[in-house]
């Protein structure tokens, strides 16, 4: 059995195919959206999830959060004084992800399909491979999330012939993809992208905002007061997508104080990160070659889709109005299910192939000769594989040295779209031994092949000598090797997951300690009666008096909270 | 690349296919081709339905009406229309294009006639009459304007006619082979001149065909010639006509275009012109204007500056290094580089690269585009910071040199082992 994974910057959910169609699987609290946070308990054992993201208040130094921002960067996260990469704590979600899905199909689950930004480099998408991998999953295959929508909506109607826009703003990326449709096939024309572009950049805004309100600079402010202030800024975005304006409690120095905020200020507060995502919509609408008034139906992806100012844009750009037919949180999920499906040869999805195509043109460095001196000009970027070239592709280019009896030729790999290559991204390098030859210029065929997950391969073969080989990148940042990965997976293995029988009542705790946390007077003791109580019934091990007080508890938060940051 | 015909990969003809033909035969061989099972047969289908794709046009080819009859195949179930294409050639001596139709074959021996003097006028205008007449009328009036064109080409040598705007008439040489006897077949018997021109273009020809004719036929010589101009209007409001009322201005002899884009444009270029001091405070809020944000706006917009900008400074001319001219100062191209990102582009077509490619060397005049890559710099940097790498656990063993200098506490171990070490030694000793 194939799964099906989202996993996204705040939120990851599981799905898989069965023959009524893709299916969300709830995780052990019941529900779809698994916050994708990451605790460090007491004991040493990993809670994720809701609860998770409850504990960045209450233990700030024992939780992450956002880390997919982190994914194909060296930066580690300290949980508890120990390292953890981005692909450990991706690693830790999809664990939980992959036992929901275990206890929800009744067997061992071992291969996912799993969906990454559209606008994912090479790293990036590398990365998250790694992290499956450290999670005991193997990758079939990475969907690109705008994709994975599209197969969904799809779905719906195989046989129509329609042209899509996609858009989709997430927690941490902006994508847009153009989809034609036509006899069942699914043909990506167009991807851009913002991998830096999200819904927390706006929380971010708020949050400084705020914080300036407060009189206060977010440099001084320490971490657990920092993850309250940016619930409630989080809060108060929600808020201001259904109303002109919000006012929410903050406890700060032992005293309430009332933060507000109208749409129109944080409309101008965020003016910058809305304008930033044209330039990702006009890309994607000049490479598939048709203009805006040829899109047949636009797509909203996403949570933070629900912004007003995001819908104005589209509105504003496209002169209607986008569509929300199925839900902007699931759709990626569902999608990534229907991969999983395909993948593994549903008959149900015999009728349907869907093609994808990479993102940014990928190439290589070269130097010109620029004149009869023995000169070269360097940095030159060649294009081998161009952007939005469908996949898989393969393309080959003869290069040869610059130099008589060179013996070693350097190829540095670039991703993106300016001439030289210092304005691009370099993805790797390798090195290429050649033989001695001090007669003839030494010529290397290299070839690049994309494959359907958008995993670059890069092979070279040595003309003279026939040796053709299957190069690995070597100093990419975050890149893994075979063994590093087999050990780190022994590593993590030992570290204990909190049993998922409890994962109730520990969400409850962490949720009534957070809540403590923002409380004050009255309140605030109350609440602190309510954590005491829950903790002397578990003391007593009694399944029916746990349940009992949970809900008791559960019930009396909810009117102690009232409007307050918890939802 | 394989070398494979790509409608034979598709199981199609080149001569019959169509795009949507082109279409579901990929749809339906994809789905027993699928990129997953078999990478190289998928990419061997892909790369043919491409190149299909780019090689049928969009529309029909360009073909005479389907033969009448049609051609039944063994099964006799199944009706076949063949489809002809026209082919086309060019001849060098008479710098004229004809083609295989009816009416172009037709064309062809009238023209060769002519310039050939017009010998055996008595057998060979009966037949050209008679196989204009058999033509149906569409065909028959090309055929005629065809002629018309041949004979205005030919009286206009310096070729004004490719530089002067339409509706300024040339006044036509008439060349040696242009007899007063070929002049009354042509326009007695075969019927030149007797059909008003179809458009703006085909007029111009008609009128100095006219004017030369006049002097041989008397019966034209009042003749009135057709007005170029109005028959231009009257194309060009049909053909561009929009929403917001833009119109062909017979007295400025120019399109006035009245769309957001368009009055954008010209407030825009009359702000470039004036070049005043607070030229770019004029300029902003034209480009913050509501009624240009949307896409296809906002991208015409892009198109007609970039294009505005190259011919001001000489890009479509063919020098090497851009003139400035004197409104394209710093702020103003650093305000347009930062509505359009053209720093950040770099085209998609060769010819749009090329564009893109002198921009940049305009926009360099100032540093702009330095400034830009500056901006994106610390961009990065920004991004870089927020993400700042810390080394990473399996990056590398630190040398030895490192292991003693750069940590305190291994100095500090070191030396008490060996002290340790020294004093079992001596003890030993
Ligand atoms: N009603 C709402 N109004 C405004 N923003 C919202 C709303 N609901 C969710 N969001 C925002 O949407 C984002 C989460 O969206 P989503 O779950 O689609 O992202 P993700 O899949 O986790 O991230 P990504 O796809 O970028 O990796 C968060 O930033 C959240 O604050
Ligand atoms: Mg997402």
């Amino acid at each position: 059995m194939i799964i099906g994974i989202d996993l996204g910057t705040t939120n990851s959910l599981v799905s898989v195919f069965t023959e009524q169609g893709p299916v969300l699987i709830p995780n052990s609290m019941g529900a779809t959206l698994t916050p994708s946070a990451v605790h460090m308990d007491g004991q040493e054992r990993v809670i994720t999830g809701a609860s998770a993201k409850d504990h960045l208040i209450n233990s700030p130094g024992a939780t992450a959060a956002r880390f997919k921002r982190l994914m194909g960067t060296s930066k580690t996260t300290l949980l508890k004084k120990k390292a953890y990469s981005p692909e450990d704590l991706s690693s830790f979600v999809l664990r939980a992800l992959k036992a929901d899905a275990e206890v929800f199909l009744g067997q061992e689950v071992s291969e996912a399909v799993i969906s990454v930004p559209a606008y994912f480099n090479d790293i990036q998408r590398k990365a998250t491979i790694t992290a499956a991998k450290l999670a005991g999953l193997t990758v079939r295959r990475l969907i690109n999330e705008p994709t994975a929508a599209a197969l969904a909506y799809g779905l719906q109607d195989k046989e129509a012939e329609n042209t899509f826009l996609i858009v989709d703003l997430g927690g941490g990326t902006f994508d847009v993809s153009i989809l034609e449709m036509f006899s069942g096939v699914m043909e990506v024309r167009a991807s851009a992208g913002d991998a830096f572009l999200g819904g927390e950049d706006f929380t971010d805004r708020i949050v400084t905002y705020f914080a300036k309100t407060l009189g206060l600079k977010l440099s001084d402010i320490e971490a657990s007061e920092l993850s309250r202030l940016r619930a409630v800024a989080d809060h108060a975005k929600h808020l201001l997508s259904d109303e002109p304006r919000v006012s929410l409690s903050y406890r700060h120095a032992e005293e309430e104080r009332i933060l507000s905020l109208s749409r129109d200020t944080f409309e101008d507060l965020t003016a910058d990160l809305v304008n930033r995502m044209k330039v990702p919509l006009q890309r994607a609408i000049g490479d598939a070659g048709l203009s805006a008034s040829q899109i047949d139906r636009i797509v909203m992806v996403g949570g933070a889709t629900r912004m007003l100012s995001v819908r104005n844009l589209i509105t504003r750009l496209f002169k209607r109005f986008p569509e929300y037919a199925l839900d902007p949180d699931t759709v990626v999920a569902l999608g990534a299910a229907v991969q999983a499906g395909l993948v593994s040869r549903d008959v149900a999805l015999d009728d349907v192939v869907m093609t994808d195509v990479c993102p940014f043109t990928l190439g290589f460095e070269t130097s010109r000769k620029t004149g009869a001196d023995g000169h070269f000009e360097n940095g030159l970027f060649m294009p081998l594989i161009e952007r939005n070239t469908t996949i898989p592709a393969s393309r080959n280019q003869m290069v040869e040295t610059v130099q008589l009896g060179q013996t070693q030729l350097h190829l540095n790999i670039y991703q993106g779209e300016a001439p030289y290559v210092r304005d691009n991204i370099r993805i790797g390098s390798y090195k290429i031994t050649l033989p001695y030859n001090t007669a003839d210029y030494e010529k290397v065929d290299v070839r690049f092949t994309y494959d359907s997950s958008g995993v670059l391969e890069v092979i070279a073969t040595t003309l003279a000598t026939k040796e053709t080989k299957t190069l690995i990148i070597e100093n990419a940042p975050g890149a893994m090797s075979a063994e590093a990965i087999a050990k780190r997976f022994k590593e993590l293995e030992r570290i204990k997951i909190h049993p998922r029988e409890d994962a109730v009542n520990e969400a409850l705790i962490s949720h009534v300690t957070a809540a403590y946390g923002n409380a004050l007077g009255r309140q605030r003791t109350e609440i602190g009666m309510l954590l005491g109580e829950f903790e002397e019934a578990l003391r007593t091990y009694d399944k029916r008096l746990i349940a009992h007080t949970r809900s008791r508890i559960e019930g009396m938060l909810k009117s102690i909270e009232g409007s307050s940051v918890f939802d | 690349m394989s070398l494979t015909d790509p409608f034979k990969v598709l199981g199609l003809s080149r001569d019959t296919a169509t795009q949507s033909d082109v279409k579901s035969a990929y749809a339906r061989l994809l789905k027993v081709t699928r990129p997953e099972d078999d990478r190289a047969a998928f990419m061997e289908l892909r790369e043919a339905f491409e190149q299909a794709r780019r090689t049928v046009p969009v529309q029909l080819p360009i073909a005479e009406a389907p033969a009448k009859t049609s051609v039944e195949t063994e099964t006799g179930s199944q009706l076949l229309m063949p489809v002809r294409r026209i082919e086309w050639h060019y001849d060098d001596a008479l710098n004229w294009n004809f083609d295989t139709s009816p009416k172009g074959k037709l064309s062809e021996s009238v023209i060769r006639w002519m310039v050939a003097g017009g010998p055996d006028a008595a057998t060979r205008v009966p037949a050209f009459a008679e196989a204009r007449i058999a033509l149906d009328k569409h065909d028959a009036d090309a055929f005629l304007d065809q002629i018309t064109e041949f004979i205005f080409a030919a009286t206009d040598p310096e070729e004004r006619r490719h530089t002067k705007p339409v509706w300024e008439p040339i006044e036509g040489t008439r060349p040696a082979w242009l007899t007063d006897d070929l002049i009354r077949a042509l326009a007695n018997d075969i019927g030149l001149l007797q059909v008003r021109p179809m458009n703006a273009y085909t007029a111009r020809s008609f009128n100095t065909v006219q004017a030369l004719f006049a002097s041989v036929l008397d019966r034209n010589a009042a003749a009135a010639p057709v007005d170029v101009l109005e028959k231009f209007q009257h194309e060009q409001n049909e053909a561009y006509k929009d929403d917001h009322g833009s119109y062909f201005d017979r007295h400025q002899k120019a399109w006035v275009d009245l769309s957001p884009v368009g009055v954008a444009m010209a407030d825009l270029k009359a702000a470039f012109d004036a070049n005043a001091d607070d030229m770019v405070e004029t300029c902003k809020p034209i480009l913050q204007r509501e009624d240009i944000q949307a896409l296809d706006e906002f991208q015409n917009l892009d198109n007609q500056l970039r294009f505005h900008i190259a011919e001001a400074s000489g890009g479509n001319s063919g020098i090497r290094w851009p003139t400035y001219a004197d409104w394209m100062t710093p702020d103003l191209l650093a305000l347009l580089d930062d509505t359009f990102g053209w720093t950040r582009h770099f085209g998609n077509h060769p010819w749009e690269r090329q564009q893109y490619d002198w921009l940049h060397r305009v926009l360099d005049r100032h540093g702009a585009l330095s400034a830009a890559a500056d901006r994106e710099r610390a961009r990065a940097r920004e991004h870089a910071q927020a993400h700042a790498s810390e080394p990473r656990r399996d990056a590398r063993m630190p040398g030895i040199l490192e292991l003693f200098f750069a940590r305190p506490r291994t100095l500090m171990i070191t030396y008490y082992v060996y002290r340790v070490v020294q004093v079992i030694w001596r003890l030993a000793v």
